[in-house]
């Protein structure tokens, strides 16, 4: 065979290849192992050594040039192939149905977090107690006006000649002397205690089941300082560094003294203002408008939260946990869990975390 | 309990430069919260919350008070107008009314009384009309409007009679006998209790329910020409009793049964006098009666700055204490640089007994925005592992399941009797709440399945194929303690069967535990020829099938629901973060196929396979028609490479054993 020829036949083969595909079969007619250069090789057999030499080396010359010039070609119909490829890739593929966890559950992982940091552990406490742990311990003798503040759910289980009355616990503080006596009356205490309260009330922004989370401190010389420091440390892990803490006097009966925590409103970032689109604009009398007005913040109108109770553990509930407060102190909180969740997340409508509505579910 | 105040009445109490915003704002900060200034009718009135321990500032005396204490120290001009209410002259000539109060087993602390004779009931001068229609207190007549205001403005209440309405113009505090018959102003009827305390005029009628509302038979008519104007200092916690076993929640009895202070009911009483006189030309006409057995006396608290200053954490100089405490009306004596011997006014006693309630005043007032905020030194307390396990499984769970499409569900703890009866359950055996808000929620659940089936013909019509679970407590009553609170894992779904055992399939292999899915179920809600058990060896993880259909027409769904209920401590006791390791095998897996008869249950076919060749690397079903099962065998040894022919024993030791 005429090397030349072949050339020839190669160049115009290649001008003609219409697909990638086709190339590939055409460099196997060529490079193969039954190829073209593998018959040229073959032919060699009857050449003289010298012929063989000069044959040779025009057969690698060739062979080299076939296979860039297949390359070539295989490159360019590849790219141009690859420009052909046309996929939405924003098309939805088959889905797998999404679960999901309840936003109680997302904000329970949250908060335990936080303050696993700063070595608080997550303890469980009963949801059924007795009233002895439910308000006597906590400072609230039975004919105190207090417990109107958590109307009680009674249960008709037997009663306690010691501990009173089986209740549904209003509050997660039934775990403060718990938790004192499950430490036989040993400090430090350091506890979050998060669990599920009832009170009897059902309407737009209560619903008879909700979460507490708790926080009980004990030590010696904890103080009002060491409460703000967690509190601040707090709303600015969960809501953010914007957040700042306030308190304002309250009362409760197991605190002493007793706040109310406010922080900075979520939505307005402390300004009391409503968000810029909603600004009144009034014409000015170059006919451009200007802003003069901006409305009030919907949420706060202050500027402030209110996130829950909080307070300087009394001591005659250190005294009911078998803890000396002459030697002790410490401080507790109790917030909502659904409460930090409308105010982080803008969940307003709390009736729906209980009814078991899908639609409601699927959003999380 | 929230009250309302108007600005200028304040100002009668309070000489200041500070506007409502700021006092608003200061008191909030620093003592009883303004929660709204609202303006009616030309009047700025405030709306404050009084706490339950606070009642001494539930007026408009109360509030001037604790002004002048907070305001000066946000620079603000602030004084007390401090009034001087003088007891009336009475000319014995004129005291021609006859009048007695007779309080023989000691009911009240306090009995004020005096009779007067007015010009005439008519209307109230705008004066104090206007503030009291500015608080929304429905302005009636001079004489009842009296009351109000005193209340309003002094912060006890007080009651007015019509004098020739008592029969014997004797007043008989006493209990109640069980039974008695009253008619409260608002013409409502009322059986009393003998626990409840009334007044009696001398004939055996009720005339009134001291401290909560009069009655209708002894109240200020339009005809009324003498008054008996009436104060007692009550036993706050029979007030309270009686005010909530009748749903009587005035105003009167919110103030009394959180313990005003009795010294505060004369100032009220010297008040109401000069007021009649003013509004209803009162001329007194009987001495003033005042039984007071038991003088309401200052209390005493010896404290430190050093105990203050450590409470706080954050030293306050010794004069800003002693200054604050006094504005608030205390009494301090410093001794030793240090040590402060306090006496409380007899309007704080009831709330300030402990030197914790003194830091409170001091750091309140000092303003707890100026206490810096501080971390306490850490502290490493041991958490047990059971319930560091109890979350850490919760949260593996939750999240496996959540991956695998189910979707959380949170029902309330207690369901309906309704509920219970469609599974077909008897509410005896329920621990349930005896003063349930609804019926709707009232028996503790001891299953999570009957809410989960409820929450699938809730969701039909959006979510036919639904996939759901709950991780909650049960709760399960004891005869002699408190229940036992088990946390359950209920898992429920409408695809299919399959779907449901592929999902616990797939959760026992996430969490690492060796089980088997046994025949035959004991949970009464599952369908018996559709229910099984996950177990091993005696461990009981739970149950899982298809729901009784029938519990399911109940609830009115057509289709089948399937369920599985486990015991999240035995899931929980038995997981593993890793598997037990045991190295693969390097040598060749040679897979049979075989085809058997099926006489038993797939499990234990399976356990006999394996029992029966120790070479057994998987076995899977590839086909299954009537009553043959063709299965997939692989074979393996981890030591050296199996030869057919040692396959074909083992395969000839299977076929023996099933």
């Amino acid at each position: 065979m005429d090397i030349k020829l072949l050339k020839e036949t190669l160049i115009e083969e290649l001008s003609k290849v219409p697909s990638a595909k086709d190339a590939e079969e055409l460099e196997l007619s060529y490079l193969g192992r039954n190829g073209k250069i593998n018959e040229l090789l073959k032919g060699m057999k009857t050449l003289s050594i010298e012929e063989k030499k000069i044959a040779g080396k025009d057969i690698n010359v060739f062979k080299q040039f076939v296979t860039e010039e297949i390359k070539k070609a295989k490159d360019v119909l590849y790219s141009k192939e690859e420009q052909n490829i046309e996929v939405d890739v924003t098309l939805p593929p088959p889905l797998e149905k999404k679960g999901s966890l309840h936003p109680i559950t997302l904000a329970v992982n949250e908060i335990t977090g936080i303050f696993n940091k700063i070595g608080f552990i997550r303890m469980s406490y009963p949801e059924v107690d007795w009233e002895h742990y439910a308000f006597e311990v906590l400072n609230m003798p039975k004919t105190h006006a207090a417990r109107d503040d958590f109307e009680t759910t009674f249960l008709n289980g037997p009663t306690d000649k010691e501990k009173g009355k089986m209740v549904l616990t209003p509050h997660t503080s039934n775990g403060q002397v718990r938790e004192m006596e499950r430490l036989n009356s040993t400090p430090p205490i350091r506890m979050i205690n998060i669990g599920k309260c009832y009170r009897p009330n059902w309407d737009a922004t209560h619903t008879p089941m909700f979460h507490q989370f708790e926080g009980l401190c004990v030590d010696k010389n904890i103080t009002i300082a060491n409460l703000k420091g967690t509190l601040e440390y707090f709303v600015k892990a969960y809501f953010g560094e914007f957040a700042e803490v306030r308190l304002r006097p309250h009362h409760f009966q197991f605190t002493e003294p007793s706040f109310e925590v406010d922080i900075t409103c979520t939505m307005c970032k402390g300004t009391a203002l409503a968000p810029l689109t909603s600004a009144i604009k009034e014409e000015r009398s170059d006919g451009k408008t200007a802003e003069v007005k901006r409305a009030k913040c919907k949420i706060c109108k202050s500027g402030w939260l209110e996130l829950g109770g909080t307070g300087m553990v009394h001591p005659n509930v250190l005294t009911a946990g078998g803890i000396d407060p002459s030697i002790y102190s410490g401080w507790a909180f109790g917030f909502g869990i659904e409460r930090v969740n409308m105010m982080k997340y803008g969940i307003d409508d709390i009736r729906n975390y209980y009814t078991g509505d899908i639609r409601f579910l699927n959003l999380f | 309990m929230n009250i309302k105040i108007t600005h200028n009445w304040l100002l009668d109490y309070l000489d200041t430069d500070a506007t409502p915003l700021e006092i608003q704002k200061y008191l909030s900060l620093c003592g009883p919260s303004v929660e709204r200034i609202e303006e009616v009718n030309g009047e700025v009135v405030y709306d404050i919350e009084i706490t339950s321990n606070r009642i001494d500032t539930a007026s408009v005396l109360g509030i001037a008070r604790e002004a002048a204490a907070i305001l000066p120290m946000f620079g603000k001009k602030a004084v007390l107008k401090k009034k001087k209410y003088n007891a009336p002259e009475l000319s014995p000539s004129n005291l021609q009314s006859p009048i007695s109060i007779i309080d023989s087993e000691g009911v009240c602390r306090r009995l004020l009384g005096i009779v007067m004779e007015i010009t005439g009931v008519t209307s109230t001068p705008l004066t104090i009309s206007k503030r009291l229609s500015a608080i929304d207190m429905r302005s009636l007549n001079n004489v009842v409007d009296v009351t109000n205001y005193v209340m309003t403005e002094i912060g006890h209440p007080t009651h007015v009679f019509d004098y020739d309405r008592i029969n014997t113009h004797t007043l008989i505090l006493r209990h109640a006998k069980k039974g008695e018959e009253m008619i409260t102003l608002d013409e409502k009827k009322y059986h009393l209790d003998d626990t409840d305390i009334i007044i009696d005029d001398g004939t055996g009628r009720v005339i009134d329910l001291p401290g909560i509302m009069g009655t209708a038979n002894s109240v200020v008519t339009n005809d009324t020409k003498r008054i008996l104007f009436f104060i007692e200092s009550n036993d706050p916690v029979s007030i309270r009793r009686t005010s909530m076993r009748y749903g009587i929640r005035t105003m009167a009895s919110t103030i009394n049964e959180k313990n005003p202070d009795s010294e505060l009911a004369y100032t009220a009483f010297l008040r109401g006098i000069q007021l009649f006189q003013e509004v209803a030309g009162a001329k007194i006409v009987s001495p003033l009666i005042d039984i007071y057995p038991k003088k309401q006396l200052p209390g005493h608290i010896i404290t430190s700055k050093t105990f203050i200053d450590s409470k706080v954490g954050v030293a306050i100089e010794l004069e800003k204490m002693v200054s604050i405490l006094q504005n608030l009306d205390f009494i301090v004596e410093v001794k030793n640089n240090d040590e402060l011997h306090i006496t409380v006014p007899t309007h704080r006693v009831s709330d300030v007994s402990i030197p914790e309630d003194i830091v409170e005043e001091v750091a309140r007032v000092y303003g707890y925005f100026a206490i810096p905020s501080v971390l306490q030194t850490p502290a490493y307390v041991v958490q047990p592992k059971d319930t560091e396990l109890l979350f850490q499984y919760q949260y593996v769970i939750k999240t496996f399941l959540k991956h695998k499409g189910y979707s959380e569900m949170m029902n309330y703890s207690a369901v309906s009797a309704d509920l219970v009866q469609q599974f077909e359950e008897k509410e005896e055996s329920y621990l349930y709440i005896t003063n349930s808000i609804s019926e709707d929620i009232k028996y503790l659940r001891q299953s999570l399945i009957p809410s989960l089936v409820r929450n699938v013909k809730q969701n039909e019509g959006f979510e036919p194929q639904l996939k759901a679970f709950e991780l909650a407590k049960t709760y399960i009553p004891s005869s002699t303690s408190l229940p036992e609170e088990e946390f359950k894992l209920s898992i429920v779904t409408t695809v299919s069967l399959d779907e449901l055992k592929s999902v616990i399939i797939g959760l026992m292999k996430e969490l690492n535990i060796s089980f088997k899915l046994k025949e035959k179920s004991n949970n009464v809600f599952l369908l018996a020829s559709v229910a099984g058990e996950i177990v091993n060896g005696n461990t009981l993880f739970g149950s899982f099938g298809q729901v009784k259909p029938l519990l399911c027409r109940n609830l009115g769904i057509e289709k089948p629901v399937y369920v599985a209920e486990l015991s999240f401590n035995e899931l929980m006791n038995s997981a593993r973060v890793m598997p037990d390791y045991k190295s693969f095998s390097q040598y060749a897996h040679i897979a049979e196929d075989i085809t058997i008869k099926k006489t038993k249950t797939y499990s234990e076919i399976e356990m006999n396979i394996r029992s029966a060749s120790p070479y057994i690397q998987s076995i899977a079903v590839k086909d299954q028609y009537k009553d043959t099962l063709t299965l997939h065998l692989v074979f393996t040894n981890t030591t050296r490479n199996l030869t057919e022919a040692e396959v074909k024993l083992e395969l000839d030791a299977i076929h023996k054993s099933l």
